[in-house]
């Protein structure tokens, strides 16, 4: 059966789109769409994709929005460090049996996960 | 450019997850699963989630009042990458559901797009990309 690959792209409602991508560019390295830029798209590695409908009442999800994005890292300490140093409000890093996981919202306050997956 | 912006800074890798509200999300999931190929969760740590493969990512947030999405009731939109975008958006039609091809299927700079919505009416693109960009 012919599958889709991965993610090509995720796009949302912003009050300040433009200051919105700046952060998600200058903390968490994810490029601008190359659209507006003439720049090179963020390219994403290869890896795991937990794609998840959630029930309604879910509190995983901010209240009040509909979604949340869970980034893949290498170095969940170091990114924490690197938020907490550019003046984010971060939490400090849970471990699981797959993985290590923080949860913060961005300036807009949309959740966001950053998932460290388990050494090998 | 990014590289000034964050010198010896650490980047995220890639989408880990994507979670969002729906109203019946085992008959969503299996949607996605069935016309897609996305597989569902998993329920033990033993098995494996969806294994996404290396490319692009268009991450970007869109202004309040956007149509981009179809409709004001559509707060996002997820864009996936296909290797044939016909085949997928031929069983889609043959599923009955209603694909519309952007720019009648001719190909744009970066490759074809179809638009669509999951069964709880969440937008959907389906990008096969080529041109500039290999995706």
């Amino acid at each position: 059966m012919e599958k889709v690959t991965g993610i090509g792209g995720f796009f949302f409602r912003a009050s300040d789109p433009e200051a919105l991508s700046l952060w998600y560019r200058d903390n968490l390295g994810i490029d601008l769409a190359p659209q507006k830029t003439g720049g090179s798209p963020w390219v994403q590695e290869m890896g795991f994709t937990v794609f998840d409908p959630f029930p309604m009442e879910d509190d995983m999800i901010p209240e009040g929005k509909a979604w949340m994005m869970n980034f893949r890292v290498s170095n969940l300490k170091a990114m924490i460090d690197q938020l907490r140093a550019n003046g984010n409000d971060v939490p400090d890093l849970t471990d699981y049996p797959h993985g290590k996981f923080v949860e913060f919202t961005d300036p807009e306050g949309n959740g966001v996960q950053l998932w460290q997956p388990p050494a090998g | 450019m990014t590289k000034a912006h964050m010198p010896n800074k650490g980047r995220v890798t890639g989408v880990g997850g994507f979670f969002f509200k729906a109203k019946n999300r085992e008959e969503l999931a299996r949607w996605y699963e069935t016309m897609l190929g996305i597989q569902m969760t998993p329920k033990t740590y033993n098995d494996s989630p969806w294994r996404t493969e290396a490319g692009t990512t268009v991450f970007e947030p869109f202004a309040e009042d956007t149509d981009y999405f179809g409709g004001e009731g559509q707060g996002w939109m997820i864009n996936f990458r296909v290797d044939d975008l016909d085949r997928v958006v031929q069983r889609m039609r043959n599923a009955g559901h209603d694909v519309h091809y952007e720019g009648n299927g001719d190909p744009f700079p970066n490759g074809r797009f179809a638009k669509l919505h999951d069964p709880e009416g969440n937008a959907i693109q389906l990008w096969q990309p080529g041109g500039k960009d290999p995706g």
